[in-house]
């Protein structure tokens, strides 16, 4: 069983977060960057598609020849298992230079993130269900149309952040939700992501960006934001911002500079709390009495 | 009569290039540096952008030594240019990224700052070094700094 680390500086000063760094050749050096540039909590994000995490049915057949035959050519859909080698959603990487960061600054946290790439909200259950997903800190979905969008916002699963692939073939095309919704989101502490690295590969991922932001400012928050971060993305260390160039982003986002720094450091800091309490709040306290002499009252 | 007001972002930039950054490799001009300010502000806000951030805009200061430069800009284009600056990614045909670290109002407050910064980081450096004889070299080369000798240790 994996030995529970109990989370550190849990009452210290508020701290600057980026809950979004791909796990990749060069997140080591991403992580550095970020640490350079003042942020505290980073999180390294194992993103996931759905249908490959589900169990396989025994047997032969139709599927399991095309299963087979996505491993060899190597398909998008297939590559989380081939990498695995098994089903299911895989364990968290744990490597040495996590230890040895976290060593070198002490009020550096560094966490583990699973994302859910789904279209069905059937097998988003089913992969939420799985043993492997406890091990992450930090729980993520990106809906790929509007039917998942709205339904994991109602559903009762237990995930922390609703984001959304701006760049890749999973982008959603049209965020269509109310208040109402929104306000559902908002009281079961579920966080709507914008991540901005992509933005800077071409004008597209830009426009979809700015066009998620202003949905949910205009449509789903409601007028004091309660449930948005802002996050990189990073793949490269030059594609990390300080967070004073955040705010910069914030503008063109249409939110102020109080509202784009609490998406940096109140939420984020939220999320991690409300993730250590899912890990660490499963316990027990006993009371055992103590031996108490007994007084002779004269 | 009110006087023209204006910001000043003191930026840090670091060229990303594969190759070692040498000091001729890290250097890049105002005029490169004013060109994709104004190219990044025309293609995130158009036309109207950079018809209201073009006047007072100018890179007021660049040290290719220190990687530190102030770009200028009237106080109501302040937003408009610094929400520009994280979208550059190229200057003079080299990958370059900038970090805003300071937004003042005048040179005066800058120049303060930029001695506070630049004051810490040789601290910081100076507290890594690990033997005396290596905290000597390094307060002799910093006496070299003629008319400015910092004086780092315990004061």
């Amino acid at each position: 069983m994996e030995k529970c680390i109990p989370p550190r500086s849990v009452f210290g000063k508020q701290c600057f977060g980026d809950l979004n760094i791909p796990t990749g050749p060069k997140c080591r050096h991403v992580c550095e960057a970020a640490i350079a540039v003042g942020y505290k909590l980073l999180a390294l994000n194992t993103p996931v598609v759905a249908t490959s995490c589900l169990p396989q049915k025994p047997g032969g057949g139709k599927k399991a020849k095309k299963r087979k035959l996505e491993e060899k050519t190597g398909g998008i859909l297939s590559a989380t298992a081939a990498q695995t080698g098994q089903d299911g959603v895989p364990p968290p990487k744990r490597q040495d230079w996590i230890a040895d960061l976290m060593e070198k600054h002490k009020d550096v946290r560094i966490l583990q993130r699973l994302t859910v790439i789904f279209y069905d909200i059937n097998h988003l259950q089913t992969v939420l269900s799985q043993e492997n997903v406890a091990l992450y800190e930090i729980i993520a979905v990106v809906p790929t149309n509007h039917e998942a969008l709205v339904s994991c916002v109602i559903s009762s699963l237990v995930f922390d952040v609703i984001s959304f692939d701006i760049e890749g073939p999973h982008w959603i095309n049209k965020v269509k939700l109310n208040r109402q919704k929104g306000k559902v989101a908002a009281e079961k502490d579920v966080h709507f992501e914008i991540t901005y690295s992509p933005s800077f590969h071409g004008d597209e991922p830009l426009e979809n960006m700015v066009y998620i932001a202003d949905r949910l400012k205009e449509d789903i928050c409601t007028r004091k934001i309660k449930n948005i971060i802002i996050s990189s993305g990073a793949s490269a260390p030059d594609e990390i911002r300080s967070p004073q160039n955040v705010l910069g982003i914030g503008y063109l986002l249409g939110f102020d500079e109080t509202t784009t720094r609490i998406c940096i450091r109140e939420h984020v800091e939220r999320i991690v709390k409300k993730g250590d309490s899912r890990k660490f709040g499963k316990s027990w306290v006993a009371f055992t009495p103590t031996e108490q002499k007994e007084k002779v009252v004269e | 009569m009110v006087r023209l007001r204006h910001r000043y972002l003191v930026t840090e930039y670091s060229v990303t290039d594969g190759r070692d950054s040498e000091a001729d490799n890290a250097a890049i001009r105002s005029s490169s540096v004013l060109e994709a300010l104004t190219n990044s502000i025309r293609r995130l806000h158009g036309v109207h952008g950079v018809a209201v951030s073009k006047a007072g805009l100018l890179v007021k200061y660049i040290n290719n030594s220190t990687q530190i430069l102030f770009i200028r800009m009237r106080r109501s284009a302040c937003s408009l240019v610094s929400s520009a600056i994280p979208f550059i990614r190229q200057v003079d045909g080299k990958s370059v990224t900038f970090r805003t670290i300071y937004t003042g109002a005048t040179i005066n407050h800058c120049n303060k700052f930029l001695v506070k910064y630049q004051r810490k980081i040789l601290q910081e450096q100076y507290g890594s070094l690990k033997t005396d004889l290596q905290r000597q070299y390094f307060q002799r080369d910093l006496d070299k700094l003629k008319p400015y000798s910092v004086q780092l240790g315990s004061t």
